[in-house]
């Protein structure tokens, strides 16, 4: 058995590195998300963009250090009951 | 302990009475049912026993007919589980007493003989031979694919060419085929329509993958020693920072990937190096992906209520980024 999910790796891990990096990305993605990733040529799939769109409303106000610690702390719960 | 937990422990213990066995094998089947009692009581919403029980409930409002089924799936996870337990000197407290022989023993009954023992006493159910051989073939297959996975887990240890689409299909042939086979043995059991059958292995393979990456996320960034990391494990988060990382950081990162097989003591240097590479939100999005797909594929089923409403809640634990009552998903 076997079930095909295709996810573009490196597409996320571009957008990842942009949002960490770049300034003015993060602010045209705080004021119109998917205008900022229109503009830096993220055509995304409707999966992806839930998927952006869920992490951007979470994370979008936190600094990098903030986001790592709240991931963390989710992580280890998510461990701890056995997700 | 919760009603549904009971109700498949009880269809094991029968099956596990009625083994035509000596006393001693039966007892010796025994010792990890009752390791995963105390972990079904500690987590009730164990998939083994919740995920085939709610899709059945899903296709046709009723749990019970699955309890069979459920029983099978959590037989083979025990064994899995108690496999794992060997493979990684982890083994519960409750076989110190045993010669680890007997552990392996158990483990390959539990993995291979007693899950189609269970499903043959579908027969009761007036369930035709056909469906029986399907769902047998179902378990052997699946079976097979995890295999596959927990091999190239092994295999991947402490290499630094594993690119993160290969970690992914190694995650996915090793846990989402796993909850893949709960949820379609369930669904094949309920109905004989093939997209709902699709569908809820679709839900289940990628609810499977979300849930284990999630799982290598807290192992790593867990209070301590990651085990993890002291096995050379090539999880996401480690792959992407290989990945991603470029020169002397990278140079840094294989070193202390090293010394990490050793002690503990570098692992919270390597944790610094990972959040440095932004492996951890390239990990918490590729989850999300994992989830939404998840989502899609369970609002395709058109679940029955209320087990649509637990399956979706299923779904937000295997997420890093929102909680239950935070999410903003609508595609569920």
């Amino acid at each position: 058995m076997y079930v095909e999910i295709s996810i573009r790796d490196e597409v996320l891990a571009n957008l990842v590195e942009l949002a960490r990096t770049d300034r003015e990305f993060m602010r045209k993605a705080r004021a119109d998300l998917e205008g900022a990733l229109h503009e830096y040529g993220y055509e995304l799939t409707a999966d992806e963009l839930a998927a952006v769109r869920e992490f951007h409303g979470q994370t979008s106000a936190m600094s990098d250090a903030e986001v790592n610690r709240v991931l963390a702390e989710r992580a280890s719960s998510a461990a701890m009951r056995g997700a | 302990m919760h009603e549904w937990v009971e109700r498949v422990f009880a269809s094991i213990d029968e099956l596990i009475r009625t083994l035509p066995v000596p006393p001693d094998h039966r007892e010796l089947l025994r010792v990890h049912l009752g390791v995963g009692r105390d972990l079904a009581e500690a987590n009730p919403e164990l998939p083994a026993i919740r995920l085939p029980l709610l899709v059945h409930a899903a296709i046709t409002g009723d749990e019970i007919p699955a309890l069979p089924v459920a029983g099978a799936c959590t037989l083979l996870y025990l064994g899995a589980d108690l496999l794992d337990n060997l493979l990684d000197d982890e083994l519960p407290s409750v076989w110190r007493r045993r010669d680890p022989a007997e552990a392996y023993l158990a483990a390959t009954t539990l993995l291979a003989v007693a899950p189609q023992l269970s499903i043959a006493r579908l027969r009761e159910q007036g369930k035709p031979p056909g469906r029986l051989w399907e769902l047998s073939h179902l378990f052997a297959r699946s079976l097979l694919t995890m295999s596959a996975g927990e091999h190239e887990d092994l295999l991947f240890a402490g290499r630094t060419d594993v690119g993160p689409e290969t970690c992914r299909a190694m995650t996915e042939r090793k846990s989402g085929s796993e909850l893949a086979l709960f949820a379609r043995a369930a669904a094949m059991l309920a109905t004989e329509d093939p997209t709902a059958i699709e569908e809820y292995t679709s839900f289940g393979w990628c609810l499977g993958t979300a849930g284990q990456i999630c799982s290598d996320v807290g192992d790593i960034w867990s209070e301590g020693t990651s085990r993890d990391l002291l096995n050379g494990k090539r999880t996401l988060p480690i792959v992407h920072a290989l990945s991603t990382l470029r020169g002397e950081p990278r140079e840094r990162l294989q070193g202390l990937l090293g010394a990490a097989r050793e002690s503990g003591e570098d692992h919270e240097e390597v944790r610094t190096l990972l959040a440095e590479a932004g492996s951890m939100q390239y990990t918490a999005l590729v989850v999300e992906v994992y989830r939404h797909r998840a989502c899609a594929h369970l609002a395709a089923a058109s679940p029955r209520e209320p087990a649509g409403r637990d399956l979706k809640g299923l779904v937000d634990a295997a997420s890093l980024v929102v909680t239950g009552q935070e999410t903003n998903d609508t595609s569920c």
